[in-house]
Order: structure tokens, then sequence, then C-alpha cells
């Protein structure tokens, strides 16, 4: 019930400065500076605890593990008095392999080199091909893509009006190159939030370094607001989102409007980081549809690759902004209802001793990357290494990849994540491909996946490692592989490739043709919508390719009948099965077929068929060859469509859409 | 594995952890039903989609939204505003504007000119008397089936956003409230979607979308095709190729995918997606009968309009909607587009109107006649309503009205309902004299939502998903029931 009357002078003064001071809830504790995390809070949650030197541990079966990762393992293994599985077969650990490294499936020669070399010594075979796929243009596109969930890439921005960015690709490329040439970690963040502060040799690198700042340009923002301050905020937000799971775990954005009421970080926090951003430039455009700057690129020479050249490109990305500023924080994130200005900086995690100041005149951005890369960040390395994990063994420790907080799952391994986190750093020099190279030569990546029932009903979801898990394909590595054994698919790199449509704010891309040619590359070369998914793009979208307005560590893995449909009826699928069929139809290597069959099999599944396979397949092929001769087809035609149909339910089949 | 209870539509356990349940409850695992049975009655009683109660008895068991995309007139339709007449060619004087649009957060405010009246005419309907405009004959017969909201409000001024708004409750991505229904209750019949979009509007990925959800609850798109013979669900149809020898194709898989099965161990992930293909071929065997509106009769394709060029698209969409919700489908949504009327005010809404007037008229009579109105929520809205003031007038000294349309409303507009639940020949709130911002019996989207979801026996407090370590729900923090609206 409101007062009769007017309020004390002194309440209404108390609520005056209570305004001012932030609007913080009094409950509990009193003034501003309490309101940061104690220093006991922080330490309660694991993931801010500092990055220990666990030991080694000793288990009791000492043939076992190949390396002290197999260590750590074994002895959670040992402790719930549970075995590992036996180890993969070795097509089978042929195909993990391709698909873990390329999204690709090893072709039959492949196989059978591998088969040769691993019957002599299975290990020495096994890192040789670990080598050779690390070294093979298609790994970036591979794990270039993982990290394209993470930084919300698009080639059509769309939270209104659908805006093309057809220099978004150049991101994209340098993203792919940038995992083929294995550029450490540390040197990944600090290109991507201040590629354009860092000093470059060339002009090459420089354009290179610009480039690689369109990871902050392609925010995703709602533009529905005549006010360029608050578009400029919304912005903000995104990038701080983007930053905050990416590289942390964390997501700030409750701190927006309220003191976040799971995880370490304050209004105040959030303030300190949005004048970092604040400082920077990134948005243009008004009410309908707000888009990134466009900064030219300047002269570069001309050996430079492919996705720096053009004629006066200019690029998506973002650079200081003339007058660097704080930010007043924002009471209920209202834009217009200001409360104090915080200076510039960064939350202390943990036990973190100190964090960089922001020198007047500079963004921020710069410090931003030396407090991410501390030593003392209890957070970044632990966050990249679980991801990493994660895409190798297809489960991370910390299941939630994008959450360490307080609501996250809890590591299944604390001690191996903290191992690994170093090791990274120290031993690895956080370079990508020889962590990479450090897990997928551990024991336990190649296990089998099968596991006894005992092991099911103790594990169901394998949290402790003791088998592979075994994962139906992402939505790339699914269209690539059947286009791939079709030998349909085109495998160089793609610019922009999104066919023109018309804009307005009404305007809907849903029956956007995708050109052919853009359909037999890559699909990471396939154009992205953050709104109206084209049909066309169906192979990418009923598969769970996330959506790109919001950073995604962990896809969804989606079982729903509009699948099966695809998969059945599609002509996307159908012209791959008819091209599969031609394929062993005119291989004059083939002589008859039950050599095609035999074929088949190793194309699809790295394995020759089974006996009754074999029977089975060739019974299907008479009866539909006879069906099919009763309705007058020619001998030849109705050869094929057999043969098609054939192709097609092996290509649809769990053993080609799962990987073991 | 922590199984939470199921019964608890609010709560229920995610669908892979349930499926993998189902499947042990309904013995489908490993491909196990011969092909002739693929046609034989649905699957078990649990799994993602099985229906479910809801937290209390519920007034509609289903809804169907006609969606008028663009925004319409609404003081041109339902929410006469006598002023607009006496006053036409007047200025509206600064302090009576609504405050965001003072503020400048709306369209640009130079572009507005004078009140305008169109030529429409207002009049009494029914034995309650609801004010309708003759825009819509045959649909002001209804009037005494109707619940009109005169006091709907939004928060965006900007078509994409608002329709997000409408559709998902807010302006960042979230589920549909389609696919939080079918979340919430589940869906009648097994061998069809259970929420389904005829002729989606713009940015359907967002708009009907399970967001967060998993995806088994997203819209299934039925595309508008004019022949009977167009497949309406993205590749239902198998090709004719396929015809002779799709069965030993199927049986093929079925094979391989049981010894994979075999060969792997129990796995509830490939039981998942064999299971999901049984659904699929069920859903080839059943959907194309649902679809086929040849098997209607002449007088109900003329009820429809069917049988008018005008009428005939729209008419067969609330057709196949009403046959939808008739086979057990939770949530239809059928669009019309076009309602943006910026330009030849009058002219435009009288197209546009004439496209739809029949066809809703006529699902209201059949949904009654079938007894089906009690309990089916029907919904007509656009993501916003439309101004007062005449709009285009930039640096014209004459103004023609007939030339000009109005601008976007997100500050007082309208929609209606009927059947399920709601009150008849109902009127609920109230902007001010000139229609342009509510003053009376305010309704956010969010109160919509809740509203919706109290008619379908769903507390929209407790119709919760957990993601990223919170609790989401459809109305966010927001939302009150409209329970003066309630029958």
């Amino acid at each position: 019930m409101p007062p009769k009357g007017k309020v004390d002078e002194a309440v209404i003064a108390d609520f005056v400065q209570w305004v001012q001071d932030g609007a913080f809830d009094p409950r509990g504790t009193a003034t501003q500076a309490d309101k940061q995390p104690s220093k006991t809070q922080a330490r309660d949650l694991w993931s801010l605890r500092p990055i220990a030197r666990p030991p080694v541990p000793v288990v009791k079966d000492r043939a076992w593990p190949r390396s002290d990762i197999d260590r750590f393992v074994l002895a959670e293994l040992e402790a719930k008095g549970m075995k590992p599985a036996g180890d993969a077969e070795t097509y089978v650990l042929l195909r993990r392999l391709h698909y873990v490294l390329t999204g690709l499936p090893p072709t039959p020669e492949q196989v059978e080199t591998f088969e040769k070399h691993a019957d002599r010594n299975r290990s020495a075979a096994v890192e040789k091909t670990i080598d050779s796929l690390l070294a093979s243009p298609h790994f970036g596109e591979r794990w270039g893509r993982h990290w394209l969930d993470l930084a919300r890439y698009t080639d059509v921005n769309g939270s209104t009006a659908p805006v093309a960015y057809p220099q978004a690709w150049r991101y994209r490329q340098y993203v792919i190159d940038a995992f083929n040439a294995d550029k450490p970690f540390d040197r990944l963040v600090r290109e991507q939030i201040a590629g354009d502060l860092l000093l470059a040799k060339t002009a090459e690198e420089k354009a290179s370094n610009l480039i690689a700042t369109g990871y902050l340009a392609l925010f995703h923002i709602v533009a529905a607001d005549r006010d360029p301050e608050r578009r400029k905020l919304d912005v903000i937000d995104d990038q701080l989102d983007v930053l905050g799971k990416n590289f942390l775990g964390m997501s700030f954005g409750c701190a927006r409007c309220h003191e976040h009421k799971l995880d370490p970080i304050s209004t105040r926090d959030y303030y300190a980081l949005a004048g970092v951003f604040r400082s920077t430039t990134n948005v243009k455009g008004g009410f309908g549809s707000s888009e990134p700057e466009a900064i030219a690129l300047g002269p570069v020479a001309a050996a430079v690759p492919f996705w720096m050249k053009g004629d006066k490109v200019k690029v998506l990305a973002v650079q200081e902004e003339k007058s660097p500023q704080d930010v007043a924080i924002r009471i209920w994130g209202d834009a217009d209802n200001k409360g104090a200005v915080v200076p510039r900086g960064f939350p202390r995690f943990g036990t973190m001793q100190h964090a960089p100041g922001v020198p007047d005149g500079q963004s921020g951005r710069l410090q931003l990357t030396d407090w991410l890369l501390d030593p003392e960040n209890p957070l970044v390395a632990r966050v990249a290494v679980n991801r990493l994990w994660q895409h190798v063994f297809g489960q991370g420790l910390v299941r939630s990849t994008d959450n360490f907080g307080t609501t996250g799952d809890p590591p299944s391994h604390p001690e191996l994540l903290d191992y690994l986190a170093r090791r990274f750093r120290e031993h690895h020099g956080w370079s990508f491909k020889s962590l990479i190279k450090e897990l997928l030569l551990t024991r336990a990546w190649q296990l089998s996946a099968r596991a006894d029932e005992k092991v099911r009903h103790v594990d169901p979801d394998n949290r402790l490692c003791g088998r592979a898990n075994r994962r139906r394909q992402d939505a790339e590595a699914l269209h690539d592989a059947m286009s791939f054994v079709a030998g349909r698919l085109d495998l160089t790199p793609g610019a922009f490739t999104a066919p023109k449509f018309g804009g307005g704010n009404q305007a809907s891309t849903i029956n956007l043709a995708i050109p052919e040619e853009t359909l037999r590359k890559r699909a990471i070369y396939w154009p992205v919508f953050r709104k109206d998914i084209p049909a066309g793009l169906d192979a990418l979208s009923l598969f769970d390719m996330p959506m790109a307005s919001a950073p995604c560590g962990t896809r969804a893995v989606s079982v729903v009948p509009a699948q099966s449909l695809f998969l059945l009826n599609s002509p996307l699928v159908q012209g791959k099965a008819d091209a599969l069929a031609a394929k062993m139809l005119e291989d004059p290597r083939l002589k008859n077929d039950p050599d095609r069959v035999s074929q088949l099999y190793v194309v699809l599944f790295s394995r020759p068929p089974t006996k009754t396979e074999k029977e089975r397949t060739a019974s299907v092929f008479e009866t539909m060859v006879r069906r099919l001769g009763q309705s007058g087809n020619t001998a030849m035609e109705t050869r094929r469509m057999a043969w098609s149909h054939l192709c097609q339910a092996l290509l649809i089949s769990n053993e080609f859409l799962v990987v073991e | 594995m922590v199984r939470r209870d199921e019964s608890w539509c609010g709560q229920a356990a995610p669908p892979a952890q349930s499926r993998r349940d189902f499947l042990k409850q309904a013995a489908l695992g490993f491909g196990s039903v011969a092909l002739a049975a693929l046609v034989a009655p649905t699957a078990g009683a649990a799994g993602p989609l099985a229906a479910r109660a809801p937290h209390f008895r519920p007034r509609a068991k289903r809804v169907i939204f006609l969606f008028m995309e663009g925004g319409p007139s609404h003081v041109d339709l339902i929410d006469y505003k006598p002023e607009l007449f006496r006053r036409h060619g007047q200025r509206l004087p600064f302090d009576l504007l609504p405050r965001q649009w003072r503020e400048g957060r709306g369209e640009s405010p130079d572009d507005f000119g004078p009140i305008m009246a169109t030529p429409v005419k207002f009049a009494r309907h029914g034995q309650s008397g609801l004010w309708l405009s003759d825009a819509m004959p045959n649909v002001a017969r209804h009037a005494d089936k109707l619940c009109v909201i005169n006091g709907m409000v939004c928060d965006s001024p900007e078509h994409g956003t608002a329709v997000q708004q409408f559709h998902t409750g807010l302006f960042v991505p979230r589920p549909s409230m389609g696919a939080w229904m079918l979340y919430g209750l589940g869906t009648e019949n097994q061998d069809l979607p259970g929420f389904v979009v005829i002729a989606p509007p713009a940015g359907s990925t967002v708009n009907c979308g399970s967001d967060f959800l998993p995806a088994i609850y997203q819209a299934t798109i039925l595309r508008d095709g004019g022949a009977a013979t167009e497949e309406r669900i993205r590749y239902l149809n198998a090709p004719p190729s396929s015809a002779l020898i799709r069965q030993e194709q199927l049986e093929f898989l079925r094979d391989a995918n049981r010894a994979h099965a075999q060969r792997s161990g129990a796995d509830p992930r490939l039981e998942s997606v064999i299971e999901a293909h049984e659904l699929a071929f069920r859903m080839q065997a059943r959907a194309p009968g649902v679809f086929d509106l040849t098997q209607e009769s002449a007088e109900s394709l003329a009820l429809y309009g069917v049988d008018q060029p005008e009428t005939q698209s729209f008419g067969r969409q609330c057709l196949l909607a009403r046959r939808l919700a008739e086979a057990g489908v939770r949530f239809i949504q059928v669009t019309s587009k076009g309602w943006d009327h910026h330009g030849t005010m009058y002219s435009s809404l009288t197209r546009s109107c004439a496209r739809v007037d029949k066809p809703i008229a006529g699902l209201l009579t059949d949904l009654e006649r079938r007894g089906l109105l009690e309990d089916t929520l029907v919904m007509w809205s656009g993501e916003f309503g439309r101004t007062p003031l005449v709009q285009g007038v930039r640096g014209r000294t004459e103004i023609n009205y007939a030339a000009l349309g109005r601008g976007h409303n997100p500050y007082g507009w309208s929609l209606w309902m009927a059947g399920g639940g709601v009150k008849a020949g109902y009127r609920h709130g109230a902007t001010d004299p000139f229609g342009f911002q509510t003053v009376e019996g305010r309704v956010h989207v969010h109160d919509l939502h809740a509203t919706m979801l109290h008619l379908l026996g769903l507390d929209h407090e407790r119709l919760t998903y957990r993601h990223a370590g919170r609790d989401f729900r459809l109305t966010d923090v927001y939302g009150q029931v409209v329970q003066n609206i309630v029958a």
C-alpha cells in the first residue's frame, strides 16, 4: 500500500542515494563494494579454483594405459570397480579418425593401406594416419566449423529484415586457415578480440588480423529501436554473451539488468566490460536493420590467400572508437535509467590477484586478451580443453561446455581437466593439433563403443569414458560423407554463396533456391541464415545445425521423423544414391554384382560385407529387379533403379549415419 | 540416470530419456515391427508426443490461430471509434499521442498527418450487439461467438520483432507458443505432427521453431499447394519411381539397422533412429488422407469459399485446419499475408478482408456444427494494429486519404477469439477515443499467452523447461491470466 501524504525528506534522500548506487538488492550486504562476490563464495565454485597440478594416479592394471591421460581415466574406472571396453576394431578406428579429424570417411584405398599397416604395427599405423589427417586441408574445415558454432557465424543476418553480409565468408576462411595452420589458441584469442590493435609485420598479416575481428562484428541484435544508444547496448550485450560463454563458460547476460543470481558476475563487472565494447566501433544502420561496420582492408600484396583478395575489399571488423569511454550502469537494463559510471576493467575470478587496468585513450580490448590469457585466469584453459575433449571424445568432461557456473555440469574427471588445462598451455604451447594428437593416441580414445549390460547399467551415459561414445554424425559430416562416397563432393573452398534475395522487413528467404554448385561443396561453405533458413538447406537445419543467433558449444542431437522423411524422399539424398549406384555400375574394375556389393560395403562402411549381408543384398536386388522388370522397364533401367534403391538404403542406415 | 516423474507435464523428462523408456514399454525397438504393422494402430502411450494430462480442467483441447500478418487495422474492423469519423482531417494534440511515440521509438513521426476515417461502416451485430465494421460481413454474422479484446499491447512497432513476440513472447529466440503447448500436452494423434503451420509467416524458423525445447516439438510446415496432388509436408511423398520397390527397400533398411543394432549392443540412440523411421512411415501412410480435400462435399467446399477464386486459397487453408483439428492436431496456424496497409487503406483492407472473410466464417460455422468449437480455441490476430493517423504525408501539402494508409500501432490494438472456453459476444478492454493506446483492460502478449495456456488447462508459471541452468516459461517472468474473458 502506498503511504498517505508525502514521504519524509530523509527517506526520499535515501532512495535517491540507493538509485544512484545502482538500486542494488539491499538484503544481506549494504554497500556496493560488498556486492562483489566474496572470495569464499567464488572459491566454492569448482571452476574458479586455481588450476591444480594433480599427481598422476597410480592404477592397478599397469599394462593398460598408454599415457598419463589413460591413467586418469583408468583410475576412475577402477575406483568404481569397472573395466574399460575392448579396443576398437581396426576399420572402426580408421573411420573414427577420419571423421573426427576431417569429417569425411576413408576411401577404400585408405582402408586397404591402413589395414595392411595396422596388421604389422597398429600404433604406428594410427600415428601415421593422425599425422597425415592433421596435415590435410580438410582438418580446418572440420575444426573451423566447431569454432564457427561458437562465433554464431552467419552470412545473412535477420533479426528483422534479412540482410546479406557478403564479406562474412572472409572471417570463415580465416578460421579454417587458422586451424589448418595450427595457430596457437592464445594467438586466436588475441587476433579475434584485438586483431586490429596488434603489431603486424606485413600488409597480409594486418589484413588477416583485421578480418579476425569479424568474430566481434558478426553480432546478432534486434533492430527494433530507433535509438542508436539502445542499439549499441544491445550489440554489446551480444558481444559479452559470446565472449563470456566462449572463453569463460559464463553467461554475462543476466548481469545486464540485475546482479547475477547464480554466478559470480556483478552488474558492475558487466558494465566495466561493456565500456570496453562501448569504446569499440561496431554498428551502423538503423530501425529495421542494423549492420556491422564494414572497414576497408587496404592494399595487400598479390600473393596473399584468396580470402583477402578483391577489389577495394571491405571487411566486417571492429576498430577503436575515436573517444573511448566508460559506461554507466543501466538500472534494470533500461538504457535511459543511468546509475553510477563504472571504469572499464575486468573481474577478478577466484584467487586472481590482479586484473589489468585500461589506459586512457584505449578501448581495453588488448588488456581484455591479457586478462583472458593470464595464467591465473582459472576458466579460459579449462573451458578450451573441455571443448577440445568434447569434439575428440564426443562428450565433454564438463557436459555443459558453455556453462562452468553454478548451474553447469560438474566435471566427471576434475583432476584430468586440470591436468589437460595445464598441459595445453605449458606442454603444447596452446597448439590444438598437438593436444588433439595426444588425445587420439590414448588407449581410452581407441576403445570400442560396445558396452556389456553391467557397464550400461552402472554408467549409461559413459561419464567414466570406459568406452567410445557412439554419436550420430553432425549435419555437415552427414551431408559431406554422403556426397563424398557418391563421388559428388566438390572439395574446393567457397566464398559468399547466398543467392540474391529481396529485402524488406516482411521478406522471407524460406523458398530461396540454393544453387546446385553451392550444394556440391562441403557444407561449411553453404550460406548460413539467421532467420528464415531456406528449405534448400534442410540437410543442415533438420540435423541440428545450431541457430546462428547465439553461441553454441554443444549441438543438440535430435531424432525426429522429419529427418527420416528427408533421408527417404528428398531429391538431395536420392541424387546421392543415384550417383553412388552409377559409380558402382560404371567402375571397370568391378566385374560382377557380387564384386560391386563387396565394394559398396567398403565404400560406405570401410569393411567388406559378411556372408549373410552378401546373400541378403543379392536376394533383395533380385526381387527388386524382378518387380521392376514386370512394369516394362528396360534391363538397364531396371538395374540402375534397383542399385540406386539398395545404395540409398545403406546410405541412410545407422552404420553410415553413426560414428562408433 | 535420474528420471523425473513423467505424469507431471511441466516437468516431463527430456525426450532422449523418455524415449529410451518408451521403447522398453512399447516393445518397438530394433525395427521389430513388420511392414504390415506400419499402418496398424499407433505406438504406445508414452514418449515425448503422447497426450498428457494438463494441470487442471481444460476449456480448450486445441488451438486454431488465424494470423493476419502485417497488422490489420483494428480501428477499421473491430474497435469502433466514432471520434475518428467526427474528427477526420483534424490533428491529434501531441499530448494525446502514446508516450513511446512521442519519444520517437516507433516509425518516423514526421510521416504522419491528421486523424483519418475510412468509408467502412460500423453497426451493432447479433444479440450481443458487438460493434463490428462491414469489412467482414460474414464474420460479423458470428458476432455472438466472438470475444473481442480491444486493449492489446506489445513491445515492438516493427514487424519482425512484433511477429516474433506474438509467436514466442520475446525478441530473442525462444520456443513458439505452439511448441510449448505441444510440450505441455502432447498430441492426440501420433501419426500426425502435433503442431502444424499452414503457409508460414516470414521468419518461420524463429517464429514456429522449438528453440531450446526438443526439436520434436517444432512446427511442421504445410505448404499451401494449389494442386491436390502437391506434397504438403516436405519430403512426405516417395518419388513415383520408388513405388514398386519401396517396400523391399524399407525392409532391407530395417534389416540393416537391426543387424547393426544387435552388433552394437542395446543403444537407445540407435533405437530412437529406428523408431523415428517407423513414425515417418506411419505419417506417410496416414497424413495424405487428412490433407485430401477431395473427400469434402461440394457444400463444404462452398462454405469455405474454396469454389471462388478470391477465397480459394485461404478457404482451403481453413478447411485443412478444420480437418487437422478433427484429426487431433494440438496447435494449427494459418497465415494470411498482406495486412500491412501503409497505402490505399480502404481498398487494400477491403481486398484483404474479402480473401479471408468467408473462409473464417465457414470455419466457425463448420466447427460449431461438428461440435468442435466448444473445445477448439480460435484466435484471429495480427502482430499489432494500426494508427488512427494517416501515414505517408511527408512532403505533401494536399492529403489524398484514399491513396494513403495507416502506420504500425503496438500501443493499443485488437484481436478476437472464439470457442474454447472464452466468453461469447463479449468485449474486453478499451483504447482511447482514437484507438491509439490502451486505456482499460490492458492485455499484453504475455497475458494473452498466459490466458491461452490457462484455457488449455496449463498454468503458465508451472509449464517450465530447464535449459542452461534455469527453468524457462513461455511467459518468461511476465503474464497474468485474463480471467475476465474466461466463460
